[in-house]
């Protein structure tokens, strides 16, 4: 008979039963095994961490009556999630006679924390290692009886998919033993503590396992220390940024597929064919204006959001998930880490950096994860101020592709306020030096099929969030238009685009891309034909730094509060255009024609 | 589901919900309790899709 519990439905452990606990990371085959030793029909899942309550069941093993318990997946006794906190409390209060810690073989290295932790516990032990082919096929020879001396309890190895080894494991059940292995650490902090672990199963594995890596998984390990070398690691990020971001996003999404949108389908087509039919059938010009010519729903703000935003994101969406799925975002953090530390970060901020390429609004938001409020005060500004979003990234890419000297000077830029506002902030911003530990999972090759499923639902919640924000602003612009306040913004703005060397027509751009930085983009790249080299260049620099969008200031303010929030606004506004003036300035200082 | 950037399982249930103070509300993004990645949640048109593809 199988139960499920809560885990404080724990029952009292019974005078004639022996309690047997099963304890492992998510996917390791604890819940076959539980299945093997018990012959009853539970479900077995290969989705992580079945539930979060715990299943037991009352079965015999070599003639004695057990209660055998399978707890959930757990990481490491410093618990995270629901399950794990359930499985500790089990671990900790069940007074089982055996703890059996189940283990993927082939990932050893990494399971064995969680082994050390239940040492440190002095449990009555057994390590099973389980899915030991999958680990054989892998190259990865592990010798369990020397293993099994070095840790101190017994070790079986298992294939519990076709009963291997599940004979000698009941043979052994009763026999666990209590490790005397010392784990010692310099100080209680998590760093210290995973460090002292690992060199100690660095020193186990050295003698009880044999590698024989294939050349797969030798390239695969090659390529892993490339991307983390500061030298390789940068030149492989850049390649990255090219390829991926400057050829794929910049020249094909945002110069090729918008062109053919943009050019064949609205404005041959859908713009005419919408005005046209205003003019025949709506006698009121000011409904006209509304869902046609220069600003209206159809003609100006499902252009922007279908013409122009949707092939950039669209084309970024899927260089982000290949990157993602290939794993390498890791590898970035652990890269940048050491740069970031300059200024106050650590690879950790990787997260919302890079997550903020796609959107600032999301990213920003997942600064409150960072350690210190140094670091969310830090990131929060950079993300503001020097990241750009997909859209807006594809569109500089694209208007600036036929210029590689005005895209290198905008890159340089962006990287030199980047690390000298960092630098400065991290100065002025007072806080505790942040510390980055983090696992790196293996390298993988992206699966097509995931990548564009991914790439589908980004893109599905994407065109949900800003086509209503798109046509919303188009009604608010037709609104302002009407009323006058749009004119009188522009009028505010025109002044200090002048001074940059700029257009008036370049002021509209900056209050779009307040409602949304896409937005901006889009009437940027929509006007990029009245535009010298020198004043893209300018227009880019300056759109990129100024002010974040509406519904990055109102997350701004939530995460941080109305004074941090208000001090990124008014830091931001002049030194964007400070930044813009200066580089006009320079250029017709040194008669820099591009 | 398996975070994409620390490769760690999660239920979908364990994810961290941000969208409460969040004013883009339905971005489809669920966070990993484990490294705080912004993961994307499959939509029904995308799940229909994944029985096609895979």
């Amino acid at each position: 008979m199988v139960n499920c519990h809560s885990e404080e439905n724990l029952s009292k452990k019974q005078n004639n039963l022996k309690r047997i606990i099963l304890i492992g990371q998510p996917n390791v085959g604890k819940s076959l095994l539980f299945n093997k030793l018990s012959n009853s029909k539970l479900i077995v899942s290969n989705y992580p961490g079945t539930t979060v309550t715990f299943t037991s069941t009352k079965t015999i093993i070599n003639n004695k009556k057990v209660e055998l318990i399978d707890t959930p997946g757990i990481y490491s006794l410093n618990t995270i999630t629901k399950d794990e906190e359930v499985a500790k409390k089990i671990i900790l209060k069940a007074d089982a006679d055996v703890y059996i810690n189940v283990i993927d073989a082939k990932n050893i290295d990494r399971m064995l924390h969680l082994t050390l932790d239940l040492i440190k516990l002095k449990l009555p032990l057994i390590l099973v290692l389980n899915m030991s082919d999958e680990s054989k096929k892998c190259g990865i020879n592990i010798n369990s009886n020397k293993l099994e001396k070095l840790l101190g309890i017994p070790v079986i190895a298992t294939i519990a998919t076709n009963n291997q080894g599940i004979i000698e494991l009941e043979k052994r059940i009763f026999k666990p033993n209590i490790s005397k292995l010392k784990i010692k650490t310099k100080s209680k902090n998590i760093l210290d503590v995973s460090i002292s672990k690992q060199k100690i199963i660095d020193k186990i594995l050295l003698s009880c396992v044999d590698y024989k890596k294939s050349k797969k998984d030798i390239f695969y390990e090659k390529i892993s220390t490339y991307m983390t070398h500061p030298v390789s690691g940068i030149i492989i990020l850049f390649f990255i940024l090219y390829f991926a971001l400057f050829k794929f996003v910049g020249e094909f999404g945002a110069g090729y597929l918008v062109d053919i949108i943009e050019t064949q389908l609205f404005e041959n087509i859908i713009n005419p064919f919408v005005n046209n039919f205003l003019l025949e059938y709506v006698p009121w010009a000011v409904l006209r204006d509304l869902f046609g010519n220069q600003y209206g729903i159809f003609t100006f703000g499902l252009k922007y959001a279908i013409a122009i935003v949707f092939p950039i994101v669209t084309s970024f969406f899927l260089v982000f998930s290949i990157i993602e799925d290939s794993g390498y975002l890791p590898r970035l953090a652990m890269l940048i880490d050491s740069f970031f530390k300059k200024i106050g970060l650590n690879g950790r901020a990787v997260i919302p950096i890079v997550l903020g390429f796609g959107c600032d609004t999301m990213a920003t938001l997942v600064t409150r994860t960072q350690e210190t409020k140094k670091e969310r005060i830090l990131t929060t500004l950079l993300l503001a101020l020097a990241i750009p979003c997909s859209a807006q990234l594809g569109v500089i890419f694209a208007i600036l592709s036929g210029n590689v000297i005005a895209l290198l000077i905008w890159f340089l830029i962006m990287i030199l306020v980047f690390f000298l506002i960092g630098y400065l902030s991290s100065k002025v911003i007072k806080g505790k030096k942040p510390y980055f530990y983090m696992d790196i999972p293996p390298l993988r090759i992206p699966k097509i099929s995931n990548v564009i499923i991914k790439t589908i639902a980004r893109l599905e919640w994407y065109f949900k969030e800003i086509l209503p924000i798109f046509i919303l602003a188009s009604v608010l612009i037709w609104f302002g238009k009407l009323t006058g306040i749009f004119d009188l913004f522009i009028s505010i703005l025109q002044p200090i685009v002048s001074m940059m060397g700029l257009p008036a027509k370049t002021a509209e751009i900056f209050l779009l891309g307040f409602f949304r930085r896409d937005y901006g983009a889009a009437g940027l790249y929509d006007i990029k034909h009245l535009l010298t080299v020198n004043q893209l260049l300018i227009s880019s620099v300056v759109l990129t730094l100024f002010v974040p969008c509406v519904a990055q200031f109102i997350v701004m303010f939530k995460e941080r509060g109305l004074k941090t929030a208000l001090g990124i606004l008014f830091f931001i506004t002049p030194f964007s255009f400070m930044v813009g003036y200066l580089l006009n300035l320079v250029l017709m200082l040194f008669g820099v024609v591009l | 589901m398996i975070c994409s950037f620390c490769n760690k399982s999660f239920k979908k249930n364990q994810g961290i919900d941000t969208c409460s103070s969040c004013p883009v509300k339905g971005c489809g993004m669920i966070k990993c309790p484990y490294c705080e990645y912004e993961n994307i949640l499959e939509t029904r048109f995308s799940s229909i899709l994944k029985r096609f593809i895979t």
